[in-house]
């Protein structure tokens, strides 16, 4: 699953009347793909190659949605087996649904593309 | 052997290390002291005001990069060091970043993934540390300035260098030793202490630079040490040239830059020590 930001397919950053930051069309890829997962925690990594969006870029967008509320974190159980620590896990909050929702309907166009470019 | 050995050791060694070497600078320069006392005075002062300074830093330095860069894969410690003394409101994101990294089986991807997050932690909270070194170091450049006007309002060409060399060393300590507190971070407290030695080189010599031509127009003397040269004429070009000589840089950087890493130190200890601080942490680690 990937979402193509190309050049050619730049996105303007949406601005709504209730969330008056300006959002990159990252953040929104991120929260739309947050959105499609619903109530299921995701890992980091998978949203990245969802994605197709490096760490660098969606980890600082996952750590702003975060302090704005819009996200919430767990940790997962550690994998005793393979030796690996816990992973962290996020999902949109109640207000970073409703602001997936918010974007959705107000720019359906744009939405629609990022629904469809989520493969 | 127990780390905190080994640091004490490597710290000892590097100060009799550095002491043979003053003692060797002592004994060889060409205005060496006259007597055996006059040549251990200078050594054990050396030895106090630079070896030990160096040594200690050097120390507190190496430690925190081999806790930092500890793991089997060079990704695990490259991300290890850029997340390393992350202010407490981000390490659970350097600590998701660095468990995130270890679940990637594929190596190339890893790297990848390990290069990009490295990236983003050392974007991360530069906003207060920077503002500390800015006014840190151009309070040391107007400290240079400041006194040599005084010097030359009072009629006391002695030069300038005993004041650069020593003075923006408790600016540059107390630069790092609150952007360490500030941000309960050894790390912000390294950045705000090391971008103030650099602002504050390049500002304490530009000031030199002008100076210079003001003290050699005045007294003809030298503005590092108000010597005079020995042609009898000192040029603006010669003072100048004297002020930025590599040799006047390299020994204010020798002096000045353990005390970034020393200030940063205390003002994680500080910091750390405060129970307030530990019940911070642990909350934010708990977020969920």
């Amino acid at each position: 699953m990937k979402v193509i930001l190309s050049q050619n397919l730049y996105l303007d950053r949406i601005t709504t009347m209730r969330h008056p930051r300006r959002l990159s069309p990252q953040t929104v890829a991120v929260l739309l793909a947050l959105a499609d997962q619903a109530s299921r925690w995701s890992h980091g990594y998978d949203l990245c190659r969802r994605l197709g969006l490096k760490a660098g870029t969606v980890y600082p967008i996952l750590m702003r949605l975060a302090e704005r509320g819009h996200l919430e974190t767990s940790w997962e159980q550690p994998d005793v087996v393979r030796g690996r620590p816990a992973r962290h896990l996020y999902r949109l909050s109640l207000d970073g649904a409703k602001l997936a929702k918010e974007l959705q309907r107000t720019d359906r166009g744009r939405a629609a593309f990022l629904a469809r470019a989520v493969v | 052997m127990t780390s905190r050995r080994c640091g004490w050791l490597l710290g000892a060694a590097m100060l009799a290390a550095l002491a043979a070497v003053f003692a060797w600078i002592a004994v060889a320069a060409p205005q060496s002291a006259a007597t055996a006392a006059q040549v251990v005075s200078k050594v054990v002062d050396f030895t106090l005001f630079i070896g030990a300074p160096l040594a200690a830093g050097t120390v507190l330095l190496i430690r925190r990069l081999k806790a930092a860069t500890r793991g089997r894969l060079g990704a695990e410690r490259l991300l290890g060091l850029a997340t390393a003394g992350l202010p407490p409101a981000r390490q659970e994101w350097g600590t998701a970043m660095r468990a995130e990294l270890l679940s990637i089986d594929d190596p190339s991807a890893r790297r990848a993934f390990a290069r990009s997050a490295a990236f983003a932690a050392l974007r991360i909270g530069h906003a207060r540390p920077l503002a500390i070194a800015g006014t840190t170091g151009l309070l040391a450049a107007a400290g240079t300035l400041a006194v040599s006007r005084l010097l030359l309002a009072v009629d006391k060409p002695i030069g300038i260098g005993i004041y650069t060399m020593f003075a923006p060393v408790l600016l540059l300590f107390a630069a790092a030793l609150l952007g360490a507190a500030t941000r309960r971070s050894f790390r912000s407290g390294l950045e705000a202490g090391v971008v103030a030695l650099f602002v504050a080189l390049v500002g304490v010599f530009a000031v030199m630079a002008v100076e210079a031509v003001t003290w050699a127009e005045h007294y003809g003397v030298y503005v590092f040490d108000g010597d005079r040269p020995s042609t009898g004429h000192l040029g603006p070009g010669g003072a100048v040239g004297d002020a930025l000589s590599p040799f006047f840089i390299g020994l204010h950087l020798v002096l000045w830059v353990p005390w970034p890493v020393l200030g940063a130190a205390l003002g994680a200890a500080v910091r750390h020590r405060h129970p307030a601080d530990g019940a911070a942490a642990r909350q934010g680690s708990s977020r969920s």
